[in-house]
């Protein structure tokens, strides 16, 4: 009997540790729906998911990257780049059709996908530190994004391929009121679930970052797993930043210092990842994401002003880390 | 002889890690003035007894006396504070500081008052020159001196802390034959000052040459405590492994096929040279030597994870190319590496993900979704034909013992569906229930038309298991034994040059 009561106890801080990502979303839902009566309105809801798309994207390529033991600081760099090309490829005359929005869209991702591949060669590959790697490729991102756009906004034309994509971010449904992003967003983390669950891509790209000189030594090109978690990653970046152009109707290459690589590592730490690899899930990570969303609205809708809230912001971040290397160390 | 005698006292210490008995009732005495041999085999407790001693492990029963009073030591700092030193085989030195740096590292931490650095450098020199090694100057930054010469700054830090006993734990396994002099004259001269020196090995020689006592320990338990003058070579020998052959091995029909993996002048530089040798269906090849003699470098070597200078590599008369270690496997050779913990497992996975990552793609279905109730099957199949105790398959492997940790690497091995079995070490850290069942496996896989290569430093293991043996020293094969010809004195003398 006193066997059971200790597996019962076990399994109560096991159920803590594992779902304490789960456990602060909640309460900082009951947080803010009392703090004020507007959270819960149906405006402030899609308002709140709408503008989680880009980091939903970006998070979970960081989360791979993550996952191999990696870091990957460029992806916000890369997100601005991406950015800037759709919006330039739109100013082309001959690009006015909503077929050739899609073909716009796809070259986004494949020169998010290159910039993350470069990434993935050096870590991968010449066993750079995945540190400086990315930060010397966040730095050249970056570059790049000025570069093209001459440092100006690029405004986008009005034809109906641009038209298309400003609506792909505004149409919602009928019923609920949820941007077509949205869903699209929820198809992308549904697609990496499975991925991440079910396929041998899955398992081997943990397994690199677990451990990857057993993955090796078990004949697996552990390189190419890490290096394909970077260009996905980067590719994943380039359509977020395609969907803030769509948002402001202006691809600016001052995006490309938005900070949206910091805030996907953190919520994919929120999220309960491992940095030493080996450990991760997409829905925690997308949990983390909405974290540090609750975070920013709840103090909007207090009406902090905006240098404070950084400053709440990251004090938040330490405690929610903490709190889970609290409960690791009581196991 | 009374009892006032022995300076260090263990008596009926114990020790377990989780369910497994690493230290089972072991006495240790050890006089001032003389330099005392703790022999074993690998597993028998050595290290660990060691530790217990010097304070980086906790003894769960047992009392140690140091100078005929009763210690209670609990950390290395107690350690420490009873005058005990020991020096790993990996050394605790910062190599980018100086010698006079490294020697008085507590002090320096200690001490918040303003170091006076002539004085620290000018009291370094003195214990250097003292030990007779003036030519290392206290100004020199430790990364640029020789292994051996680091050794001794080692043990001039372990003075200057007032060790009035240092462990030495395998030191000569780093040093070239020229320092091992070196080494011995500072240990003997330590020895007239008083010093109870503690000197781990499984080298008989050094042990026969430099010793005055000899404890000898197996599987964790105290065998004997002898004179170095009343015993001789052989004798020892016999109490390191002390168990009869036909019981311990399980017996196995040899059918042994045509050649059908051979490998041609290995070579890895400054490691390996020309290793050849050749293995036939259904035979178990064992490599012996000491360690540091190139086996495991000359597996590494073939398998495509090290680098070869020059070699071929031969499958069925047939030369295959391997670079990386996914060339070997595609071929069918496969690889258990030396260390568990740190190449054969993922620690931190379900023991699922870690018996079938070789071979993910035998359950495929559409759109590449892994079908679970194949893979369960699957592995269910393996735990059962392996013997693998484990609670649930979705465990992480960290959650298991070593023995049992070592048969899921042995199963992620055989996923990967190789005709040629490396296994380094396989039954290294594993106790010896577990030992058992893994002999079981190889010959298993042997009777099933397997070639196998075993690197073993046991003795016993090899002549036990093997049909043929091949001994290295020194990055050579220095000779090849057919089972009809094993015998200890055989293996020692190729494998120590005798």
């Amino acid at each position: 009997m006193s066997e059971a009561k200790v597996a019962n106890k076990f399994n109560l801080k096991k159920f803590f540790k594992e779902n304490n990502a789960i456990i602060i979303f909640v309460l900082l839902i009951i947080i803010a729906s009392c703090l004020s009566p507007n959270f819960l309105s149906q405006r402030n809801v899609v308002n709140v998911l709408r503008q989680q798309v880009p980091y939903a994207l970006v998070g979970i390529g960081c989360m791979l990257v993550i996952m191999t033991g990696g870091i990957d600081l460029s992806c916000g760099a890369i997100l601005g780049v991406g950015s800037v090309v759709i919006a330039l490829l739109l100013t082309k005359e001959s690009i006015t059709s909503v077929p050739a929005l899609l073909g716009c869209v796809v070259i986004t991702a494949l020169v998010g996908g290159v910039i993350g591949l470069l990434n993935g060669v050096l870590v991968a590959y010449f066993k750079m530190a995945a540190f400086i790697a990315t930060l010397a490729v966040m730095t050249m991102a970056q570059g790049l994004a000025y570069i093209l756009t001459n440092g100006q906004p690029i405004r986008l034309p009005s034809t109906p391929a641009t038209d298309a994509l400003i609506a792909f971010a505004e149409i919602k449904d009928p019923l609920l009121g949820v941007p077509v992003a949205v869903y699209v967003t929820l198809i992308v983390i549904l697609l990496f679930v499975f991925l991440i669950k079910w396929t041998s891509y899955g398992r081997l790209t943990i397994a690199s970052g677990s451990n990857e000189t057993a993955v090796r030594l078990s004949g697996i090109n552990v390189n190419l797993y890490k290096a394909a978690a970077y260009t996905i990653c980067g590719a994943l970046s380039a359509l977020a930043g395609i969907f803030v152009t769509c948002r402001a109707a202006i691809g600016t290459p001052a995006t490309v210092s938005g900070g949206y690589e910091l805030d996907a590592i953190a919520a994919v730490v929120i999220g309960g990842a491992n940095l030493e690899g080996g450990k991760a899930s997409v829905v925690n990570t997308i949990i983390g994401v909405l974290i540090m969303a609750l975070i920013g609205n709840i103090m909007n809708l207090l009406s902090i002003a905006a240098y404070p809230q950084k400053v709440a912001k990251g004090v938040i971040i330490i405690a929610a880390v903490l709190l889970k290397s609290i409960g690791n160390k009581k196991q | 002889m009374s009892n006032s005698e022995n300076w260090v006292d263990m008596r009926g210490i114990c020790k377990r890690f989780g369910g497994v008995v690493a230290l089972d009732n072991v006495s240790l005495k050890v006089r001032k003035g003389e330099i005392h041999a703790l022999m074993g085999e690998n597993g028998a407790g050595k290290s660990t007894i060691m530790k217990i001693l010097a304070g980086s492990l906790e003894k769960d029963e047992g009392e140690i006396y140091i100078g005929g009073k009763l210690a209670n030591i609990k950390s290395p700092k107690d350690g420490m504070a009873y005058g005990i030193s020991i020096i790993y085989q990996e050394l605790m030195l910062v190599n980018d500081l100086t010698v006079a740096e490294n020697i008085f590292i507590d002090s320096l931490n200690k001490d918040s008052k303003i170091i006076n650095w002539k004085e620290l450098r000018k009291k370094a020199q003195e214990y250097l020159n003292e030990t007779g090694f003036s030519d290392i100057k206290a100004t020199d930054e430790v990364g640029d001196l020789t292994v051996a010469y680091q050794q001794v700054v080692e043990i001039c830090k372990a003075l200057s802390r007032n060790a009035s006993v240092l462990i030495l734990d395998e030191p000569t396994s780093v040093l070239s034959n020229n320092e091992v002099v070196h080494l011995f004259r500072l240990l003997r001269k330590l020895r007239e000052e008083g010093v109870a020196i503690i000197y781990i090995s499984h080298r008989l020689e050094e042990v026969m040459e430099l010793c005055d006592r000899i404890t000898i320990m197996r599987d964790g338990t105290y065998i004997d405590t002898v004179e170095t003058s009343s015993i001789t070579k052989q004798e020892l020998a016999n109490k390191m492994v002390g168990r009869e052959l036909q019981d311990y091995y399980p017996k196995r029909e040899v059918r042994i096929g045509p050649v059908n993996f051979k490998v041609e002048n290995i070579s890895v530089r400054g490691k390996v040279s020309n290793v050849s040798f050749e293995v036939r269906q259904g035979e178990v090849l064992g490599i012996n030597g000491l360690v540091g003699a190139g086996r495991t470098e000359t597996i590494r070597a073939i398998f495509g994870e090290d680098k070869r200078d020059s070699g071929k590599i031969y499958l069925d008369g047939r030369e295959v190319t391997i670079r990386s270690p996914r060339d070997a496997i595609h071929n069918g050779i496969g690889l258990l590496p030396e260390d568990r913990k740190t190449q054969g497992v993922l620690l931190d996975l379900p023991i699922r993900n870690n018996i079938t990552l070789g071979c993910l793609k035998l359950f495929k279905t559409a759109f590449g979704k892994l079908s679970g109730k194949k893979e369960t099957a699957y592995i269910n199949d393996m735990v059962e034909q392996l013997s693998i105790k484990v609670g649930s398959i979705e465990n992480d492997v960290s959650s298991l013992s070593g023995g049992n940790q070592q048969k899921v690497a042995i199963a992620k091995l055989l996923a990967s569906d190789c005709k040629v079995l490396l296994l380094d070490e396989p039954t290294r850290g594993v106790d010896v229930g577990a030992k058992r069942e893994i002999y079981k496996i190889i010959n298993d896989f042997a009777a099933k038309n397997y070639s196998i290569v075993m690197i073993s430093s046991e003795m016993q293991e090899i002549m036990g298991m093997c049909d043929r043996v091949i001994i290295m020293r020194g990055g050579e094969v220095t000779g090849e034994l057919d089972k009809k010809d094993f015998s200890e004195s055989n293996l020692i003398s190729y494998s120590m040059g005798v």
